[in-house]
């Protein structure tokens, strides 16, 4: 594949190595004269001097229909132009851009970019559900955080042990308890299927009824 | 020229207070706009005329939650004159695409920067390609083509 990296110090380097192991075809725009010295000496592929911010730039390192472009800019704005460039003029399959305001991930999504990556958004958001419910035990998002999946362990305090799945009477309609392991072994619920402590529920829902879904599961919260 | 007048004024948000930035919002707020005017740094209020009746607001006009506490959402006009490109392109595009404001004026240094805008009704004014053409009128110099 096709790849350009633009901007970026010590996460471009490390970048362009693991996908040079890859087989793929690395093209590198940064701005810093003394930078590019160093990758030049280190891999033998093209880096273009210049700020990637520049259609010029963007013209010369021969961008056109790459399969992907990195932006790795320490300013958000930056990082949008380029990726915005890259689509627009130069029919750039994907981009991806790192962010460093996560409320920027929403912004880019509505602009047109799609994969974003903010260390700080991924990271509040783990944290943030890793310290409002005590049984969570893993959460994951997925289509563009619409669905979640979640994790949870059924502990003594639950009130939810010992019922059968149909008599859950709270549980929202965008919500399904896919899959219990109990003791390693995996069970496909049904509607008599009965909970027990020490249950694991895997639990998909849209985003919108999580903590309601959650809610449900807690600690001494009765049916 | 469109005026929109909800209650009687229209409301118009700068984003930046340079040298441009400043003298729109000294001059707009003298005829009877309501202005807010943003920069990041304050020193850059010092620019506004005394007349100046609008508000000042310290802070970075991309982040999406500094537009809203400016009421960004109720404002008529949008103009952005902060002094990177990229920057002036992102607060554009928020105002016109996420806030849906229909009259966006911004400022660009870099012609190139056009095909950028291409899908949106935001509206830009070249500061090289003004002075091209005052040049050209006060020289008397005629051009076939101007590279602008």
């Amino acid at each position: 594949m096709k790849i350009v990296v633009a901007g970026g110090r010590n996460k471009a380097d490390f970048l362009i190595g693991s996908l040079l192991e890859k087989q793929n075809e690395v093209i590198v725009i940064n701005d810093e004269e003394s930078y590019c010295a160093y990758l030049s000496e280190k891999y033998n592929i093209p880096i273009i001097t210049g700020n990637p911010c520049k259609r010029y730039i963007l013209e010369e390192a021969d961008i056109e229909d790459a399969d992907i472009l990195i932006a790795l800019r320490p300013s958000d704005a930056d990082n949008l132009t380029i990726c915005q460039y890259a689509k627009k003029s130069f029919h750039v399959k994907k981009v991806v851009a790192t962010i460093a305001n996560p409320k920027n991930v929403k912004v880019f999504r509505s602009l047109g970019v799609n994969t974003t990556i903010s260390a700080t958004y991924t990271i509040s958001k783990i944290i943030e559900q890793a310290s409002t419910i005590e049984n969570l035990v893993n959460s994951l998002t997925l289509a563009h955080e619409n669905i979640v999946m979640s994790e949870l362990l059924l502990t003594k305090d639950c009130k939810v042990i010992h019922h059968k799945i149909k008599d859950l009477h709270n549980m929202p309609a965008n919500a399904i308890i896919c899959c219990i392991l109990r003791k390693l072994q995996m069970i496909v619920p049904n509607g008599d299927t009965e909970l027990l402590e020490q249950d694991k529920l895997l639990i998909l829902s849209d985003s919108q009824t999580q903590d309601s879904v959650l809610s449900i599961f807690s600690q001494g919260v009765s049916l | 020229m469109k005026f929109i007048k909800h209650h009687g004024y229209t409301s118009i948000l700068i984003a930046g207070c340079g040298r441009l930035g400043s003298c729109m919002a000294s001059s707009l707020s003298q005829e009877g706009f309501d202005v807010t005017v943003i920069d990041k740094d304050e020193k850059a209020f010092r620019r506004l005329r005394e007349t100046f009746s609008g508000f000042q607001v310290i802070g970075d006009a991309s982040d999406l939650d500094m537009l809203r506490s400016c009421g960004i959402a109720n404002a008529d006009i949008v103009v952005v004159a902060t002094d990177s490109d990229n920057v002036n392109c992102m607060i554009a595009q928020i105002a016109n695409m996420i806030f849906h404001i229909q009259q966006v004026y911004i400022r660009l240094n870099d012609p190139d920067k056009e095909e950028l805008l291409k899908d949106t009704n935001i509206q830009a004014i070249y500061p090289a390609k003004l002075s091209m053409q005052e040049f050209i009128r006060i020289s008397h110099i005629q051009l076939k083509e101007m590279y602008a």
